[in-house]
């Protein structure tokens, strides 16, 4: 008997960690050059250091060197700094955690090479969570100013680069997800009017829709939102961001809005309507009655 | 449909056309359905004897009953595509399901925008 409760107990301590190690995402963590423009606009240089779909427990590590005018090369161990390099870093990234898409991971970071900059050495071991869309900061260095030209031969005019790390879904994803969205109108004499949007979009990315303004008079309502799906084993879990808006006459905006929120978890073939609350006190149309009518489904 | 009638048109009257394109066509249910539709048109429209000589060009080559046939197989046609178009434009009309389930949105203030 001890003998067996120590082979399960051996068996457990062995498995945990390969089942920890396995447990995979589609979010993805990626880290990137930045450049920081003359006129102080900061945007991706367009080269990454990926883990692809984040796997707890498994590392990732990528070697970035940073050469005149601020352009990058990115490589993995065993490669090096390049030769003509000014500065260069070691990023390692390790999953630890995912929950609901938020990914932990333990990240390593040093500027391990700098030539003539006068930098102090800069270096990082924090825990980061990120939800995926949100990033953070590593290391930023200043570009001096040389005669040397971008890659694509213009003058150089970067001020500063930086690496940053980022959690996101991927972007080449060729899932398609498919939705009819209903406005449906209740009137008075229990009928239902309706208009319709197909839509057509990413798993993970807001899929936007808009239907056409309800008037009465001179007072209209406009209702639209967004949409994001999530494919799950069965169906999938979708996010639905509803706004009822009331138009300011004779303006481009709004007098009024409000906004609603449903997380739903849809089947293949159910059409799940759901209801917009009316508030008398700050609804335009307080007695018109609605609602989003969804059916959804994965197209490929 | 035209690129359909095009090919079967031409491989009934003898003129030149794709034998591939014609095979593509006919593996289609609706280009067979529109071969078999043709044929039996031109039977119906066709004359059954040779074509009269001119001398006898104030008699009339069809009988009337050809004109009643043809009339009703142009009525059953223009019919039968009406009712196919119509059941479409319902498939595709703004007219939301039934719902199988049916919640309620919950308000809030938005503090950021959604991902």
């Amino acid at each position: 008997m001890r003998l067996m409760l120590g082979v399960v107990l051996s068996g457990l301590l062995v498995a945990a960690p390969i089942a920890s190690a396995q447990t995979v995402d589609e979010v993805e963590i990626k880290v990137g050059p930045y450049e920081l423009a003359a006129n102080g606009a900061e945007k991706a240089m367009g080269g990454w250091r990926s883990t692809g779909p984040v796997t707890v427990g498994t590392s990732v590590v990528g070697v970035f060197s940073m050469r005149d005018c601020g352009s990058f090369t990115i490589t993995v161990p065993p490669n090096t700094f390049e030769e003509d390099a000014t500065a260069g870093w070691r990023v390692e990234v390790t999953p630890t955690r995912i929950v609901n898409h938020a990914v932990t991971f333990r990240l390593r970071w040093l500027r391990a090479l700098d030539k003539g900059q006068g930098l102090s050495p800069a270096s990082e071991d924090v825990e980061v969570t990120l939800r995926p869309g949100e990033s953070r900061p590593l290391d930023s260095v200043p570009v001096a100013a040389s005669t040397a030209k971008t890659a694509d031969g213009r003058p150089c005019t970067r001020k500063a680069v930086s690496l940053r790390v980022v959690a996101d879904f991927p972007d080449m994803d060729r899932r398609l997800i498919g939705a009819d969205v209903w406005l449906v109108e209740r009137l008075p004499n229990g009928k239902e009017q309706s208009q319709r949007q197909s839509l057509r979009g990413l798993p993970h990315r807001p899929i936007a829709f808009y239907f056409d303004g309800v008037a009465d008079g001179t007072r209209r309502v406009d209702i639209f939102g967004k949409l994001v799906a999530d494919p799950e084993q069965e169906g999938m879990e979708m996010t639905v961001e509803t706004v009822r808006a009331g138009a300011d006459p004779g303006q481009d905006g709004y007098q009024s809005a409000r906004w609603f929120r449903s997380t739903l978890h849809v089947k293949p073939e159910e059409i799940v309507d759901v209801a917009l609350p009316s508030d008398a006190k700050n609804d335009v149309l307080v007695n018109r009655v609605f609602s989003i009518r969804i059916q959804a489904k994965r197209i490929r | 449909m035209s690129s359909n009638h095009d090919v079967i048109s031409a491989f009934l009257d003898d003129q030149p056309f794709e034998l591939d394109e014609l095979a593509d066509t006919l593996n289609d249910p609706a280009g067979r359905a529109l071969l078999i539709d043709l044929i039996a048109l031109r039977r119906i429209v066709q004359p059954t004897e040779a074509a009269p000589a001119m001398g006898a060009a104030g008699r009339p080559w069809r009988r009337p009953w050809q004109y009643a046939a043809a009339a009703a197989v142009l009525l059953v046609a223009l019919g039968g595509g009406y009712l196919v178009g119509e059941r479409r434009a319902v498939t595709t009309s703004s007219e939301a399901p039934p719902p199988t389930r049916v919640v309620e949105a919950v308000p809030f203030t938005p503090t950021g925008g959604l991902r």
